[in-house]
């Protein structure tokens, strides 16, 4: 209805006005229209002002108008005094001037005082004082009810946001604005809000504010909200700027955020609205395994289109060699980038391996195992597929087989096995299978893992199955017990921080089947007179002299359940990394322990590593085990009753064990060569103390290995 | 020929021991998930784990050769424990 103000009472002066009256009463409907309709009063009295001044020689009934808007733009500031002037001016200028219909109270009262009589009918021009009308600050409101306004606070901090804009302190005005639309919502203060939103810059939030300013005009069907919204809207839609993005091929794991807001990374070729001013982008992904990411700032103008390119390039530079790092710094696209990593030209990746593995220790047990192993994988196919193979030569001459009056034995152990794998996006599958042969020991064996990479690889679950079966002889062919051995394995390898990692797990074998060793005999000893009294570690030759003249077979339970939960952690310091590793135990056999283990490899340059390596171990014993068994005599059928389980094992006996050693890797080639080899050496030492087993009290152990690896296309 | 002694059929407890046996298993797999669930993961952005890319990093076990795990077998009466694998370094 404020639109139709100056058609109301000035039609016949407009047309019979010159061209520069004509121009003021248009520029006068046009700013009521919008910059005073929207709450834009300084533009709006600017204009006005302006307009005035061109009109120096028009006729005062059309100055008038002008003065009447002026006093109202000065009554919406708060400028009572201004305004009453304004308002004096017009009526001078044209007695018969009027208010537009739908002004507020307190320009009513202004326009009342500046007549100089009292307010009546006829000075509302039919106005509506109702919904719609726009807060006066300081006006002479009635305490208690603003007409228009439900809520007293929210009209006063829509007059303070008039106010601090006037001001040109347009982040009060938005603050205050949105207070007063929490109380209350006013489409005209949310136009206003709109408004110092658009001269802060925050077109976004202006177009959206214009919008509701839209949709709350045309439900309370006010026509001056509904126009000026629309145009506001309009307008806002030319202004505001638009950014998309131009992902290069072959990025795997894409995260694009804008401002710190996450982009989706399906819709990342969509055009999305955007504030003019500054921005920046951030991408990560990965690229044949390599991380990749790209920061850039933009400075993005009104109605601007902004293409980013996501070229990405690894920021990581003890990743790349400096070649590669090189060769990436100079590349344009993401094309050539990919030329700079070493996987893109890596189908097929072999690696090979031998060794040689020795074993010596305090009771006369040798051991000398060579093994070749190969790897083949496609890291850009993500299959692999691999095979190993190894001969165990065991030459004993333990206390064991001493006091069996047995001679030392030599023999050959061959085992080997085949794995493959196969990756795909972010779960891969791994199956292997192994075969171990000697003469009275056949095992057989297939598993199978799954993991997947959760959370953009941070976290890696894994479970897995396996299943072995083993035939147990007494000679050559002569298979006498079987063995099955089904385990279930899970486990969690957690991202920790950008230099640590952890590995949780946990594992449940389930054995079913008599592994007693055929060859180990128990010496049984009388219960009273001499089982009490046998020492620790005593010597076969006394074993030999006091047990009782029959020595069964070693019998174990049928059934074994063992748990066991562990942890490894790994931390990279510069040059150096610690792995540490912790595994509990308990198994149906009543069998307790505890292991930990060690190593802190230190970087020699680029080519050498070397590390000081130590495990410690400590259980319990087996809940049948005993240092001397004994055997009695049934009174009803004079035969002999031996224990139902019995075993001279040592490892089933209470013992602590501690082993210390290191290694060292010699990487031969140069660093960044395609074809690369290295040789490496272990060793450690292990010292074993049994604290309940016949024969020895402790055993030394000495173990190494040589090996050569190799790596090539 | 048979042996001088008596022996006692150890069969008896089979399936009630590997009942147990089943239920421990279940319930320490359940808890690792309850583990893995709750734990609070800090974000480590890709261009960030270059460490966790280096080759002594790897979450399985690349040191111990086969004779040091047949070695630890022998000499030790527990097994298992550690099994996993991934490490988050981005690598395939």
């Amino acid at each position: 209805m404020l639109g139709l103000f100056l058609v109301v009472l000035v039609p016949a002066r407009a047309k019979a006005a010159g061209a520069e009256d004509a121009a003021a009463l248009r520029t006068a409907q046009e700013v009521l229209d919008g910059e005073y309709s929207s709450g834009n009063f300084t533009d709006a009295k600017k204009k006005i002002e302006a307009a005035l001044g061109r009109c120096a020689r028009c006729a005062p009934s059309t100055q008038a108008p002008l003065h009447i808007l002026l006093g109202m733009i000065a009554s919406q500031t708060g400028q009572k005094a201004e305004a009453r002037a304004q308002f004096q001016l017009a009526q001078q200028a044209d007695p018969s001037a009027q208010l537009p219909p739908r002004t507020t109270p307190d320009i009513r009262a202004q326009w009342d005082e500046a007549k100089g009589a009292a307010s009546g009918p006829s000075d509302t021009a039919g106005g509506e004082p109702g919904a719609g009308a726009a807060p006066a600050p300081g006006g002479a409101t009635p305490p208690g009810h603003i007409p228009g306004w439900n809520n007293v606070d929210a009209f006063q901090e829509a007059s303070a946001g008039l106010a601090s804009d006037m001001a040109g302190k347009l982040s009060e005005c938005i603050e205050h604005d949105k207070k007063s639309l929490e109380l209350e919502e006013q489409p005209r203060t949310r136009l206003h809000l709109s408004s110092c939103e658009a001269r802060s810059a925050h077109l976004i939030d202006a177009l959206q504010d214009a919008q509701k300013a839209l949709e709350d005009g045309l439900k309370r069907r006010d026509p001056a909200v509904m126009k000026a919204a629309r145009e506001r809207v309009e307008g806002l839609l030319r202004r505001i700027p638009h950014v998309t993005f131009a992902p290069s091929p072959g990025l795997d794991d894409l995260q694009v955020t804008f401002d710190d807001r996450p982009v989706p990374p399906n819709a990342l070729t969509k055009r999305f609205s955007i504030d003019p001013g500054d921005h920046k982008v951030h991408a990560e992904a990965t690229q044949n395994g390599i991380p990749l990411s790209l920061d850039q700032s933009y400075q993005v103008g009104e109605a601007q289109l902004l293409t980013v390119p996501l070229v990405l390039k690894s920021q990581a530079p003890e990743y790349l060699t400096p070649g590669q790092l090189k060769c990436m710094l100079g590349a344009k696209s993401q094309d050539e980038i990919l030329k700079c990593l070493p996987q893109k030209s890596k189908p097929l990746v072999v690696k090979a391996g031998t060794q040689l593995s020795g074993y010596s220790d305090t009771t006369n047990v040798e051991v000398w195992s060579p093994e070749i192993d190969v790897n083949v994988s496609s890291p850009t196919q993500g299959w692999n597929a691999g095979g190993h193979f190894l001969v165990d030569v065991v030459t004993a001459a333990s206390p064991d087989i001493v006091s069996e009056a047995s001679p030392p034995y030599h023999e050959q152990r061959y085992s080997g096995g085949l794995d493959g794998g196969y990756k795909y996006k972010t779960y891969a599958a791994q199956a292997q299978v192994n075969y171990s042969s000697e003469p009275d020991y056949i095992s057989r064996g297939g598993g199978l893992a799954l993991t997947a990479d959760l959370d953009e690889k941070l976290v890696t679950p894994r479970l897995a199955a396996n299943y072995n079966h083993d035939s147990i002889g007494r000679g050559p062919n002569n298979f006498i017990h079987t063995l099955d051995t089904t385990e279930f394995e899970a486990g969690v390898t957690f991202v920790v921080s950008p230099t640590s990692l952890l590995l949780v797990s946990v594992t449940a074998q389930f054995e079913n089947g008599d592994q007693s060793k055929p060859y180990r005999y128990v010496p049984m000893f009388d219960p009273v007179n001499v089982a009490p009294f046998i020492p620790v570690g005593a010597s076969p030759d006394l074993v030999n002299r006091v047990r009782l003249p029959f020595r069964p077979t070693e019998q174990l339970p049928l059934f074994r359940n063992r748990y066991a939960v562990g942890a490894r952690f790994a931390h990279r310091f510069p040059g150096a990394t610690l792995r540490i590793e912790q595994r509990l135990y308990s198994d149906s056999w009543q069998l307790k322990a505890t292991t930990t283990d060690g190593r802190f490899i230190f970087d020699l340059g680029r080519h050498f590593e070397i590390w000081p390596h130590a495990r410690f171990n400590a259980q319990t014993g087996a809940n049948f085990y005993q240092l001397a068994y004994s055997a009695t005599v049934d009174p009803n059928t004079a035969q002999l009753v031996v224990p139902l389980y019995r075993t001279t094992d040592r490892e089933l006996s209470p013992l602590v064990s501690l082993t210390g050693g290191g290694g060292l890797h010699w990487l031969i080639s140069d660093p960044e060569a395609k074809t690369q080899y290295g040789l490496s050496v272990q060793a450690d030492t292990l010292y074993a103390k049994y604290f309940d087993s016949l024969y020895i009290t402790q055993r030394t152990a000495v173990y190494g290995t040589v090996g050569f690896d190799a790596e090539f296309e | 020929m048979d042996a001088p002694w008596v022996s006692v059929e150890v069969t008896d407890m089979v399936s009630a021991e590997i009942r147990r046996g089943v239920v421990r298993a279940v319930l320490g797999i359940v808890g690792a998930a309850l583990l893995s669930a709750t734990w609070g993961c800090s974000h480590v952005a890709p261009y960030e784990r270059g460490n966790l890319a280096h080759p002594t990093m790897s979450a399985e076990d690349p040191f111990t050769t086969p004779l040091a795990t047949h070695v630890e077998d022998v000499s030790e009466g527990a097994t298992g424990g550690l099994s996993g694998g991934g490490g988050g370094c981005g690598c395939n």
